[in-house]
């Protein structure tokens, strides 16, 4: 198996983990982890691809990538410094006032 | 004179009524801050100088025809415009549309004018001549378009005032009845004209009449003979003719002088012109104008017959209307479009005037219609009286004044043309004189004799009489632009101005004087002594009492052959019943209940989703997911198939 397989099938198990942390885990803060793990995953394809393909646009995406993540992070953190506040909890099964 | 000259004028004629409704309907009611405060003198003035207006431009389109052009020509506006298919409003002036545009603005402007003088007791009379105007902008669309569609845009137009103006004291429930059931009757017949048009449209993919006219050929009469019948039954709703006459009588309910403009001398005259318009689709088709003269003449005898044994004063002239209609169509029926538009024009003169001297006799009974509580009203009604014998005499056909030319022509016609027949001849007599009796009859009762109540009547104002005393003159003298030949050649007149006038575009088959079964001298003779006759007999039969001599023949004259009671059981019943029918079924059981069963539908299915909505973080982030493997896996399925 040559080095670009790996790589995609590494950029894939790391974007289904984060997947798999979103979906599983209760806890806010990890899930927010998921997402930043599902983001690299995805930058990883991104550089695979453009040393495949020889093409610097994919390393160029991956820079816009990693601003919007930590933006996404940044806004993500306040939103649970407030969740934290007002519920005394990070846990979604907590923070739930919505009546199905 | 094939020529067209494109000029403003026929947009002029058409836009000064319409200004007239805007200023009437819109602007004065702004201005005076509500309608029922306006004011009889001042709509009244707009309306009547926007009408005179367009009646001195109509004129001035008039005397350029004269001068030698043969149409004058505008494009307002391109409503439709495809690749082979355009339509729009264009406008177009020619001789036929002429003499129509005159009678509309002419007559019209004197109705406006009397108007003024019949409503000065009525409250928010602007509202009555905003209708009056557009009733007038309508109807010259109807005459100056040169496609069937714009046509059929005045037609409606005009129906839809109508229905306005019959309904204008709307409080009365009987008027709004008789307003929607002049609607109703209409509607059926302009069904005919719809299909008319789509037929048309389908062979020749044009609805401009000169485009018609070019492409018509007698290769087409078989399909032509289906236009012809929709036509035809379109005319019959719009002029009042047997079976759909029902509506015009009962039309009366609205005010005088809506009855003498709209009902006797220009809409229901709208038929008339159409037939004149499309005579080259009717030509081909002379089973379809058998049928026309037959029941032009049955119509004729229809309206003559009842308005024998009416007592309402609206109602004679009503009944007189129908019957001088069917002439119309008996004229039309054997190809002669010139006698025909020859009587519409004398017809919407002495009409006119009948209808505006009953207004008069009315406005100074205080609103009586009963001619039975009137009598001995001369002495009180000299102008009313003198005006309304001169149109008397029109109308049955005394020698010199216009109803004896046109009427005449017509019975002439009636035997003289290919599909003349003596049987339309004496149909024709018959109805004549029918008319001479039911107009002593009506003159008899309402002005001479002894007055039989405490109705005394005052003279009407001169706004009322000068209309009269035109519209006199005009009886009177009419008559002498269509002279007949024989009569023309002895006394040196000019023979059938009108008919020289209309043949470049009305053009008639040629008729050969002398092979007539009867002369036209002798017809006159006829027609004549027949009027003659029945002025006599009606002076003699209604000296003492006013019902016919038979009983029974008067009850059912009376009673109108009980046609409405006819219609009431065929038709409104059923529908009534259909009505009651449906209103059970299908709108109280399934209607209803589709209603509810959505109701229910939804507030299950929205309990069971809401389960979705509890506000847990993971549950969205797996309809997430779910939803993008939905959308991955079809577009990988897609581009794969």
């Amino acid at each position: 198996m040559d080095t670009g397989v790996l790589l995609h099938l590494l950029s894939a198990w790391l974007f289904c983990m984060g997947l798999l942390a979103i979906c599983v885990r209760r806890n806010t803060l990890v899930m927010l982890m998921g997402i930043e793990l599902m983001l690299n995953g995805v930058n990883l394809s991104f550089v695979t691809f453009a040393h495949e393909l020889q093409q610097l646009s994919g390393q160029l995406q991956v820079f816009f990538v990693i601003t919007i993540a930590a933006a996404e992070s940044a806004v993500g953190l306040s939103i649970l410094v407030n969740v934290y506040r007002n519920f005394g909890s990070i846990k979604t099964d907590r923070t739930q006032t919505l009546r199905g | 004179m094939s020529d067209f000259v494109n000029s403003n004028l026929p947009l002029w004629i058409l836009l000064l009524p319409l200004c007239g409704f805007a200023f009437n309907g819109i602007v004065y009611p702004l201005l005076s801050r509500g309608v029922s405060k306006t004011s009889h003198l001042i709509s009244g003035g707009v309306a009547t100088l926007a009408m005179l207006a367009s009646f001195f431009f109509a004129f001035s389109g008039f005397r350029e025809l004269a001068a030698g052009s043969g149409a004058l020509h505008t494009t307002v506006y391109q409503w439709v415009a495809m690749s082979d298919f355009s339509v729009g409003l264009n406008l177009q002036l020619d001789r036929l549309s002429s003499i129509m545009a005159l009678i509309i603005t002419g007559i019209g402007s004197l109705i406006h004018l009397y108007s003024i003088g019949y409503m000065s007791h009525e409250k928010g009379a602007a509202r009555f001549f905003a209708y009056l105007n557009l009733f007038c902008f309508a109807m010259l669309i109807l005459v100056l378009s040169d496609n069937l569609l714009f046509v059929f845009f005045g037609w409606e137009g005009v129906g839809l005032c109508s229905y306005l103006l019959i309904s204008y004291w709307y409080g009365d429930a009987a008027n709004a009845d008789a307003a929607r059931k002049a609607f109703l009757v209409n509607r059926v017949g302009d069904f005919g004209f719809v299909l008319a048009m789509c037929m048309l449209y389908a062979k020749f993919g044009t609805l401009a009449f000169s485009q018609l006219l070019a492409q018509i050929t007698p290769e087409h009469a078989t399909y032509l003979t289906g236009v012809a019948v929709l036509l035809f039954f379109a005319a019959t709703g719009k002029s009042a003719q047997f079976p759909l006459y029902v509506w015009l009588p009962d039309a009366m309910a609205g005010p005088t002088p809506v009855s003498a403009l709209i009902h006797a001398a220009t809409m229901v005259t709208a038929g008339v012109y159409l037939f004149a318009r499309l005579h080259f689709v009717f030509e081909l088709a002379p089973a379809v104008m058998t049928v026309v003269a037959w029941v032009g003449a049955l119509t004729a005898l229809i309206g003559g017959t009842i308005a024998l044994a009416q007592n309402d004063i609206k109602k004679v002239l009503a009944y007189s209307t129908v019957s001088q209609l069917g002439f119309m169509f008996l004229a039309t029926g054997v190809g002669a479009y010139h006698a025909a538009v020859f009587h519409l024009m004398t017809h919407a003169f002495f009409k006119a005037l009948l209808f505006l001297g009953a207004g008069s006799v009315i406005h100074a009974c205080d609103g009586e219609q009963d001619m039975r509580k009137m009598g001995g009203l001369r002495k009180a009604l000299p102008i009313t009286h003198a005006t309304m014998l001169i149109g008397s005499l029109a109308i049955m056909g005394v020698p010199l004044f216009s109803g004896f030319f046109s009427k005449d022509e017509i019975l002439f016609m009636a035997e003289a043309m290919p599909r003349g027949s003596m049987g339309l001849f004496a149909a024709g007599s018959l109805a004549a004189f029918l008319t001479a009796i039911y107009t002593i009859r009506m003159l008899r009762m309402t002005f001479w004799g002894e007055a039989r109540s405490g109705i005394h009547g005052h003279e009407s104002p001169w706004v009322m009489t000068l209309p009269l005393v035109v519209l006199a003159v005009l009886a009177t003298f009419g008559g002498f632009l269509g002279v007949p030949h024989e009569l023309a050649h002895a006394v040196g007149l000019p023979t059938h101005l009108l008919g020289e006038w209309l043949t470049p575009v009305v053009p008639v088959a040629a008729l050969d004087l002398h092979a007539a079964p009867i002369s036209e001298g002798m017809v006159s003779v006829i027609a004549t002594a027949l009027s003659v006759i029945g002025i006599f007999l009606g002076l003699a039969m209604f000296k003492k009492t006013f019902t016919l001599p038979s009983a029974a023949l008067g009850k059912l004259l009376e009673g109108k052959y009980f046609v409405d009671e006819i219609y009431t059981s065929l038709f409104v019943r059923p529908l009534y019943w259909m009505g009651d029918l449906i209103a059970r079924t299908l709108e109280g059981r399934l209607m209803q209940n589709l209603g509810n069963w959505m109701g229910v539908g939804s507030s299950w299915s929205g309990d069971r989703l809401r389960a979705l909505q509890g506000g847990d973080l993971q549950i969205f982030a797996l309809i997430l997911l779910a939803g993008l493997s939905l959308i991955v896996a079809i577009s990988l399925f897609w581009t794969n198939v």
